[in-house]
């Protein structure tokens, strides 16, 4: 008795006290949804959200934010939505490393060392749900991270503004891709990244979201080292995605831009930034947004 | 210069899901085979094996040499009373032993030395680099099969016959990698005999180890954040690098002893006792006192077999000292092959001898007085001191982190803002009533868990272990809580590696 069951009472009884916890302060993140759904725009993505110069946004992304995380995420937010909501655009961040080797092992492994875990899967455990364990599509060990990371006590961040990134890369900028992103399908082996976005394009489709899909530009060392079949399958699928109604895809990754609008081979300084936002003020237009640029 | 860079490898660590798995499956084999002692040590002996080789199986050879040897040299002692013959076996089971630690631990910095020496007289020897795995837990089980041959040879213990109950208690996984070193005399005859585990035994083993995981989880590795952003961020000055310090006291003892009462607690549930290893040293009102309660199966190791064969303090005052001060040395260089070890050994041994002069060192502890606050405190902000060296990148960095403590102590330095940016881990401060900063909720929250934790370390002390886990405290609910704040701040943060897992 003393030594199994007890322990394993206490154990129990553990869990259900963070259960208990976790259901207490969800509202707290409720309600920043609910606040959200005031703004025309809502942005969901990883670091890249970070460079999309549209003030006045709230954007929900943490750096290195997997797209299974994306899409809980913007599940949160179409739960919360009130009767008045004003959202009827969102936006999210994409790029092929999204579907690529790493983003793909950290789905798939319990803990690939990198640290992963605790930073940017753990930033959603407002979101992610106890009942995500049933989710049979999804691997076993990322199901058991979503129960553990689930019991943190954190609230959801939002932010609103956009920070100019004053440096960039030198002209003679390179840098090197994984052997994996150079040499193995890698799109087609994305299964649990392509599961989520699949539901993502769902999600925005049962909302009755425009759905805009950003590609930013990527530094011209990156596409020519790729593994040509993963990027073709990417971009097929973007294309895909594209066609779907509701859905646009602003794909600007191969834009050819001076080494002056990067800060690395992914992320955008403010001229990289700026240059983004007129076609994406373009693409906001188009679907009718009430987005205004708020005046300097 | 030369490079060995030492690496460690990790056995399976207490805070993992991998242990939760292991430890119940091996208790249930363990309580299956109830009564039946061999079979009961094949299981712990088998457990060990696993315990220990879960990421690299190569040093569980090193293991098996040392126990072999250690056991071979134990029989002989046994049968021979030559005493120069016994001095050989004895010289044997030395050899091995330290010659082992010596090579996996000291190679790389006695060669370094010697290139430096070198170097200084002009003569550049071609750097050659090589790569030496640091096995984890050698000190701690070099040190206790050390102790088993030198108690044979002093007859203190009779040499033991079982070669499995022999292996067991080298390789007892509890203890293995982070201590309490424990003595044959102490550990042995527990595993020979039959073991039962009492409902009472079983209660106190869960709670030691919950608490363990606590002072692991929620303290040390959340403080270890402080820590590592004073030691690492060179803008740190004054009042936030003696955070710093504080901060990795703090990590430090809840990191060691919180691994102490895990292997404590879950030796109790085989049924087997350790020792002590901790008796809340920061309330020391000396360093004499502090020594006492701070890592007392090494101390009292070191007292046993280094101090008292040197003389200890038979022959006169100044070979005693001579003694002490060689004790500290030994002490800092069992930590690490660095001056910055020696360093933190011969600062104790500064601020200890004046005591042993004095003949306060051996004080009786006696009733606790208020005034004894002071001098708690003095003796903390010696141990911090010392800590400064310990934990520093090296001698260098010690010695510039001290330097730059004495900068910073101005209005510029110690503000809301430099706080907030030094907690930055947490969610951002925000901007309270009156336009003060106000700490992020995470952060405020820590603050009171942290100082529950301190009353409850006091309470401890003054009232004994015992007293605070009766009535109410004894209750399944506070064990859960202690669980539920190590799951909370368990995710919150990347499990940090035990600090003494490198030594």
């Amino acid at each position: 008795m003393a030594l199994f069951l007890r322990p394993a009472a206490i154990v129990l009884l553990a869990l259900a006290g963070v259960m208990a916890l976790r259901e207490a302060i969800a509202p707290l993140s409720t309600e920043k949804y609910e606040r959200a759904h005031r703004f025309p725009v809502v942005l969901f993505g990883d670091s890249h959200a970070g460079d999309v110069a549209l003030p006045g946004v709230p954007r929900f992304s943490t750096p290195a934010q997997d797209l299974v995380s994306t899409c809980f995420h913007m599940r949160a937010f179409a739960a919360a939505r009130p009767a008045d909501s004003h959202t009827r655009t969102v936006l999210l961040t994409i790029w092929p490393d999204k579907f690529g080797p790493i983003a793909e092992a950290r789905l798939q492994e319990w803990d690939g060392g990198d640290g992963w875990v605790q930073s940017a899967l753990g930033m959603s455990a407002p979101v992610l749900r106890f009942g995500d364990l049933f989710t049979s599509e999804l691997p076993l060990a990322l199901r058991g991270q979503f129960v553990l990371q689930s019991a943190q006590l954190r609230r959801i961040r939002k932010r609103m503004g956009y920070a100019p990134n004053q440096r960039h890369v030198p002209a003679d900028y390179q840098v090197r891709l994984s052997a994996k992103q150079l040499h193995e399908p890698w799109f087609e082996q994305a299964s649990v990244s392509r599961w989520a976005f699949a539901r993502i394009l769902e999600l925005a489709d049962e909302a009755g979201w425009n759905l805009i899909l950003i590609e930013h530009p990527l530094h011209s060392v990156y596409f020519p080292q790729l593994n040509e079949e993963a990027v073709a399958d990417y971009a097929s699928a973007m294309q895909a995605a594209d066609s779907l109604p509701g859905v646009h895809y602003l794909a600007l990754g191969r834009d050819s831009l001076a080494h002056t609008a990067f800060v690395d081979h992914h992320h955008l300084s403010e001229e990289g930034a700026m240059y983004v936002r007129g076609p994406l003020l373009r693409a906001l237009d188009a679907v009718g947004s009430e987005y205004v640029l708020p005046q300097p | 210069m030369t490079r060995f860079r030492c690496v460690t490898f990790a056995p399976v660590h207490f805070i993992s899901i991998a242990f939760w798995l292991f430890l119940p499956t091996v208790l249930a084999c363990h309580v299956a085979l109830s009564g039946r002692v061999r079979a009961q040590n094949w299981v712990l002996w088998v457990a060990s094996c696993v315990f220990y080789g879960w990421w690299d199986a190569r040093f569980l050879l090193l293991i098996a040499g040392s126990t072999a040897v250690d056991y071979m040299v134990g029989l002989r002692l046994g049968k021979t009373d030559d005493a120069r013959r016994r001095k050989a076996w004895l010289g044997l089971s030395l050899a091995f032993n330290l010659g082992a630690l010596a090579w996996f631990k000291y190679a790389g910095f006695l060669a370094d030395q010697w290139i430096a020496a070198w170097a200084s007289v002009g003569v550049h020897m071609d750097p050659w680099t090589t790569r030496i795995v640091l096995p984890v837990g050698i000190s701690f089980y070099t040190f206790q099969t050390l102790s088993y041959s030198v108690d044979v040879y002093r007859r203190k213990i009779p040499p033991c016959r079982d070669l499995l109950a022999f292996a067991t208690y080298v390789m007892f996984f509890p203890q293995l990698v982070a201590g309490p070193i424990e003595r044959a005399s102490h550990l042995l005859p527990q595993i020979q005999r039959k073991r039962s585990v009492t409902g009472v035994a079983a209660r106190i083993g869960w709670r030691l180890i919950f608490w363990g995981v606590f002072k692991k989880v929620v303290i040390a590795d959340t403080v270890a954040m402080y820590a590592n952003e004073a030691f690492g961020n060179p803008a740190c000055t004054g009042p936030l690098l003696i955070i710093g310090v504080v901060a990795f006291a703090l990590q430090i003892y809840c990191d060691f002893s919180g691994y102490s009462d895990i292997a404590i607690g879950t030796a109790r549930l085989f049924g087997i006792r350790l020792r002590s290893n901790f008796r809340f040293p920061y309330f020391s009102r000396d360093l004499g006192e502090f020594w006492r309660r701070w890592h007392i199966s090494l101390n009292t190791w070191f007292r046993d077999y280094l101090y008292i064969p040197l003389g200890g303090s038979r022959h006169g005052k100044v070979r005693a000292l001579r003694n002490v001060a060689v004790v500290f040395l030994v002490s800092g260089l069992w930590h690490g092959a660095d001056w910055k070890f020696v360093t933190w050994g011969g600062v104790h041994a500064l601020f200890f001898i004046p005591l042993f002069v004095m003949g306060r060192n051996r004080k009786e502890e006696g009733r606790w007085r208020w005034w004894h606050g002071f001098q708690a405190l003095w003796t903390f902000g010696v141990v911090c001191f010392a800590w400064v060296f310990f934990r520093a990148d090296g001698m260098a960095h010690a010695l510039e982190m001290l330097g730059r403590m004495g900068r910073g102590w101005g209005p510029e330095g110690w503000n809301a803002a430099t706080w907030a940016d030094f907690s930055h881990f947490w969610s951002p401060c925000k901007e309270g009533p009156g336009g003060g900063m106000q700490l992020p909720c995470e952060e405020t929250i820590f603050g009171w868990v942290l100082s529950l934790f301190l009353l409850l370390e006091w309470v401890q002390f003054r009232r004994g272990v015992r007293w605070i886990w009766r009535g109410i405290w004894s209750a399944p609910w506070v064990e859960a809580l202690m669980v539920m704040a190590a799951w909370i701040y368990g995710t919150r943060h990347a499990s940090q590696e035990f600090i003494y897992f490198a030594f």
